[in-house]
């Protein structure tokens, strides 16, 4: 076939494509008939009331020299991995405050890490476009450092996001610039699926998020520059399970629900969103009036669910982190306005296993825990 | 003359610039085989599509993934999320109780909650700790505290055996039981 013909073919494919999204994009419409919010409101819902002292401040972990870029909790005994501008992995007792372990990293340019299931190992990820293992129980070398113990190379990208898969201390995915995720066997350090990349259909851009569903592991959902989201299954790479539409951004954070049947986006054009995985109907959107003139509009930049579903708990790029009532779209606190609050962009959080406290990372250098303070009143 | 007229034609076409030919082929290989690709990507993309279309006719409203959500929610309990439970006549002796050694107590549906079985503290008029439930004071704060409450605490210890936490005299913030399994001895400022 000739060039010229190819041309024409791509040009009448690509027509053919922008008209059977249009088709699918009216059929879905006819399908909106509410959103969270408006069927809360019908079921008699109020909002959740924080009250000045509910949610508190119960530590700060300090001890990074750098911004902290990200963070994450074990599933049990409370320690908290975090990865820092200053190049080094921290672990931390986040009942003590102590740190149990600093790892000073080969590459300084780390931007996401993680706990394994079982608490002995952590995996970082960076600018080097590399994962690293390191076995929490290793001795130190010369340096006092703890060696890596396994280096997962493959990505042609930054490596921006990294994930357990739950209950298997073997399995990992990472996301990456070269517009791909990666599920590795962690022991080998080989790759066993591409997601993405030029052929099998996924990301146009970087990906710069992942989540795992804890109800069901073979399914996890990816976040992109492409504005984005995407459900896998870990068994078909060769193509999206189903593709989320809605953002006008980045999608720079994507967090399962806890009943694994839905999750959160959060975005660059400042909006969280609430999306159906099954029928891929966008729920709600969560968008708050800012401030300031349209250039300074705050990015959200990690967001979690608590335990029940009821609140989503979103840090922005101005400092801001929002407790939104889920049913309601509206927001019931605001952490960047407590006391003892962090001082700059919140740039990473997640809720312990049990639900019973969030721990935020921000540009001001700290961790800080958060949890109820509050009274369970009598009625 | 005429050889004179072919000279100069030969000279004058000597000086004229070099004409091709006949037009070259370029063959742009590359740029043809990332066509073809793009397009096979475009047809593979229009029968996902396809498909989309025709599962989106089963799919159910918007509305039953909300009232699915409203269910989940309203039916899983939370540990950020303030609740209120309606009082127990038979809690309210016990809660009284505790009320006289213990801030803030609380009494849950069902009769009181375990943590309320736990040792709490109290002051007693001469400055020592005592513990109340039959607990060993040891297992109360015994170092000299300038304040002494009973709270939950606010993250999950699995070996806790006290739930009390008193106040530092050097340190406005609060100083967790030095026997707790998972409390430290010294304040803890932050």
């Amino acid at each position: 076939m000739s060039v010229a013909e190819l041309k024409e073919r791509h040009i009448a494919a690509t027509a053919t494509v922008n008209s059977l999204r249009e088709r699918l994009k009216q059929r879905q419409q006819l399908l909106v008939d509410t959103d969270m919010a408006a069927y809360g409101r019908s079921q008699g819902r109020s909002a959740i009331s924080f009250g000045s002292t509910d949610l508190v401040c119960c530590r700060t972990l300090q001890g990074h020299t750098g911004k902290v870029y990200s963070l994450d909790w074990t599933p049990e005994r409370n320690r908290i991995v975090s990865a820092s501008q200053d190049g080094r992995l921290i672990v931390w007792n986040a009942l003590t405050s102590q740190k149990t372990h600093a790892i000073k990293l080969q590459c300084p340019w780390v931007v996401t890490c993680a706990f394994a299931p079982n608490g002995q190992s952590v995996a970082c990820g960076g600018l080097n476009s590399a994962c690293s293992i390191f076995n929490l129980n290793s001795q130190v070398d010369r340096d006092g450092n703890i060696p890596v113990s396994q280096i997962l190379t493959g990505h042609k990208g930054y490596v921006y996001s990294c994930q357990y898969v739950p209950d298997q201390e073997t399995r990992l995915i990472t996301s990456s610039g070269d517009q791909t995720c990666i599920l590795w066997d962690v022991t080998t350090g080989q790759r066993i699926s591409v997601f993405g990349g030029e052929f099998p259909s996924g990301h146009t851009a970087d990906v710069l998020s992942v989540s795992i569903n804890s109800s069901n592991s073979n399914m996890f959902v990816s976040g992109s520059c492409d504005t984005t989201a995407r459900l896998w299954d870990t068994r078909i790479a060769s193509r999206a399970v189903r593709t989320y539409h809605g953002h006008q951004g980045d999608v720079n954070t994507v967090k399962f629900f806890p009943d694994g049947q839905r999750f959160g986006t959060g975005s660059n054009d400042s909006t969280c969103r609430l999306y159906d995985m099954r029928t891929g109907h966008q729920l709600q959107v969560y968008s708050q009036q800012h401030d300031g003139d349209d250039n300074d509009i705050p990015t959200v930049t990690s967001i979690a669910f608590s335990i029940s579903g009821r609140l989503l708990f979103a840090g922005y790029s101005s400092g801001a982190c929002y407790v939104w009532d889920t049913l309601l779209a509206e927001v019931v606190l605001n952490l960047g306005e407590l006391q003892n609050s962090h001082e700059g962009c919140i740039s990473c959080l997640d809720l312990s296993s049990d639900g019973s406290a969030l721990c935020t990372g921000s540009w001001d250098k700290k961790l800080k825990i958060w949890a109820f303070g509050g009274q369970r009143r009598v009625i | 003359m005429a050889a004179a007229e072919a000279l100069e034609e030969k000279q004058a076409d000597a000086t004229q610039a070099p004409r091709a030919r006949s037009p070259r082929r370029y063959t742009d290989l590359c740029g043809r085989h990332r066509l073809q690709a793009r397009v096979q990507l475009l047809s593979r993309e229009i029968g996902f599509l396809e498909e989309e279309l025709q599962s989106v006719e089963g799919l159910q409203p918007v509305s039953v993934c909300c009232k699915e959500v409203d269910k989940y929610v309203g039916t899983t309990p939370d540990p950020l999320i303030p609740t209120y439970k309606k009082r127990h006549k038979s809690c309210c002796f016990s809660r009284w109780l505790r009320a006289m050694v213990c801030f803030n107590a609380t009494c849950f549906t069902g009769g009181c909650s375990s943590w309320q079985n736990r040792p709490c503290c109290t002051r007693r008029p001469n400055g020592s700790c005592s513990s109340s439930g039959g607990y060993p004071s040891r297992s109360c704060c015994s170092v000299s505290c300038s304040r002494l409450r009973c709270v939950i605490p606010r993250l999950s210890c699995p070996g806790y055996s006290c739930g009390c936490v008193c106040s530092c005299s050097n340190c406005t913030k609060v100083r967790l039981c030095p026997t707790c399994l998972c409390c430290i001895s010294h304040c803890v400022c932050e």
